[in-house]
């Protein structure tokens, strides 16, 4: 797989101002609206379509967008790393771990705040409480992480949290958002008050059955250099301003032989290569089995989370005296 | 029966292992990072050189308020590593690459001074912070800090580092956390 992969790298990515390249790429974007699953509108998977008789397959295909809420309950695709019965025993172990902690529905550009115990902290609890904002989510089963950054001192700080490790007490969502793309390590680049958030933010609160927000603020980014060379990124990601002066960077040598090395016509050709993405993707109806092992024991948990919400956000009248 | 371009559109990015690039995998390394530097040796012998590592010649930000510090950091001439006291690589050609709590050898305004990392660029483990900039705090001669005050965030997973490497008799690292405003 490995040599296969540095293959594809050494032909596709030599191409500097490669739109071929893009297209083979994954589709990186979600659809611009996703509806929440507690609401009872229909989802953006069955608008072009009248919703199927049957109330059953309806839900399956409502169940479809926890794609995008629960992304660690899908396996790694790749073929080496498939095992279906650990595959199992892992989502029940993520079943578990979830009745415990309360981790709630979030997205990359969604405000968290995660709190940990550490040992070595010098507070009373000996919990630590870290507010940022979601720029990277990825990784599959139990060792499912997210990135979260935030800008303390002036510095920014960046936190890799294990979502399903034990040390972490509590995930909460202060703001539930998303941006325009699934990836924001861009904000590293951009000036720092894009990536700051006070500490003491509180949770705003969404009326139920509200499509989640997408934030579509494109973010300039500094002058160069940056961590990346982002005026490569333009046709993948698009919350991003590139300032007018590019950097002038010396090419490579491979960059420069790059129209030799290009694998030219096979390029054009990969985006309608089904089989590749039939590998490197989890099929519908894969996940749709997946669903229906774990979706209603989802579902009740995140009534449950509901139902305390609401109790802690509900104050008891008082009585006047 | 689901027809395909419906499934296509349903279709999950793949989540597949590897660095920091996992989610491009169509663009090369070269390609992505403006400081990445081809090796010229034989593969068996390359070794990945990055920015981030703390290696000699890495220029890093004084974040205490010593004299020497303040004024480096105003002129715009942060001191640069000419030796980095750490375990990691030490015998390797390219020299020792420092991380968090290791003490380096710099050379600021002409002088000779020795520091602490208390800060990196390079990406962490779970649960240990990574900085936008690679920080680190001046020590004396027999290791107490030059400044009074730090003004960036450290982390607490350095405290049982500092700790360790502490010694009753000769060293004390623990008084710069007792110098720094605030923890993450």
């Amino acid at each position: 797989m490995l040599a296969g992969h540095f293959h594809r790298l050494a032909t596709v990515g030599m191409v500097s101002h490669a739109p071929v390249a893009a297209s083979v790429s994954r589709p990186l974007g979600l659809p611009s609206l996703a509806i929440r699953y507690s609401s009872s509108q229909p989802s953006f998977t069955d608008t072009s379509a009248p919703p199927p008789a049957r109330s059953g397959q309806h839900r399956s295909i409502r169940r479809r967008d926890f794609r995008f809420i629960f992304p660690e309950f899908l396996p790694d695709p790749n073929s080496e790393f498939r095992q279906p019965l650990a595959e199992k025993l892992a989502r029940q172990d993520l079943l578990r771990r979830r009745a415990q902690v309360e981790i709630p529905e979030f997205y990359v550009g969604s405000i968290v705040a995660v709190t940990t115990s550490e040992s070595y902290a010098h507070t009373a609890d000996k919990l630590t409480k870290f507010v940022g904002i979601v720029i990277e989510r990825g990784g599959t089963g139990p060792r499912a992480w997210i990135k979260v950054r935030n800008v303390v001192d002036k510095i920014g700080v960046e936190f890799l949290y294990e979502i399903y490790c034990p040390t972490i007490q509590k995930i909460e969502t202060l703001r539930l958002e998303r941006r325009l793309d699934e990836d924001l390590t861009y904000l590293r680049d951009a000036p720092p008050e894009y990536s700051t958030f006070p500490p003491d933010m509180e949770v705003e609160i969404l009326p139920e059955g509200t499509p989640v927000p997408v934030n579509d603020l494109k973010v300039p980014l500094r002058p160069a250099p940056w961590t990346r060379r982002w005026e490569r990124y333009t046709d993948r990601l698009n919350g991003y301003i590139l300032p007018d002066d590019l950097p002038d960077y010396k090419t490579s040598e491979m960059e420069r032989e790059s129209k030799f090395l290009n694998i030219g016509w096979q390029g054009q050709v990969m985006k309608y290569d089904l089989l590749l993405q039939y590998h490197e993707t989890i099929s519908v109806e894969e996940q749709d089995a997946i669903w229906r092992e774990v979706g209603d024991a989802l579902e009740t948990r995140d009534l449950d989370m509901r139902k305390v919400a609401a109790k802690r956000a509900f104050s008891k009248p008082t009585k006047r005296q | 029966m689901i027809s395909l371009l419906t499934r296509l559109e349903l279709a999950v990015p793949p989540l597949s292992r590897g660095r920091s690039l996992w989610r491009y995998n169509d663009v090369s390394r070269e390609a992505a990072w403006p400081n990445c530097k081809p090796s010229v040796t034989h593969h068996r012998h390359q070794f990945r050189v990055d920015t981030y590592g703390i290696q000699r010649t890495t220029r890093l930000r004084v974040v205490d308020n010593s004299e020497i510090g303040r004024e480096a950091m105003a002129l715009g001439r942060p001191p640069k590593v000419i030796g980095v006291n750490s375990g990691y690589h030490r015998k390797k050609p390219h020299g020792a690459i420092g991380g968090v709590g290791d003490r380096v050898t710099m050379a600021i305004l002409g002088q000779v001074k020795r520091g602490i990392i208390v800060g990196t660029k390079i990406s962490q483990k779970p649960g240990h912070p990574r900085f936008d900039s690679n920080n680190v705090v001046l020590i004396g001669a027999d290791g107490t800090p030059l400044g009074t005050r730090i003004h960036a965030p450290l982390s607490n997973a350095m405290r049982p580092v500092l700790k360790a490497k502490s010694h009753p008799k000769k060293v004390d690292y623990t008084k710069i956390l007792a110098l720094a405003t605030r923890f993450v």
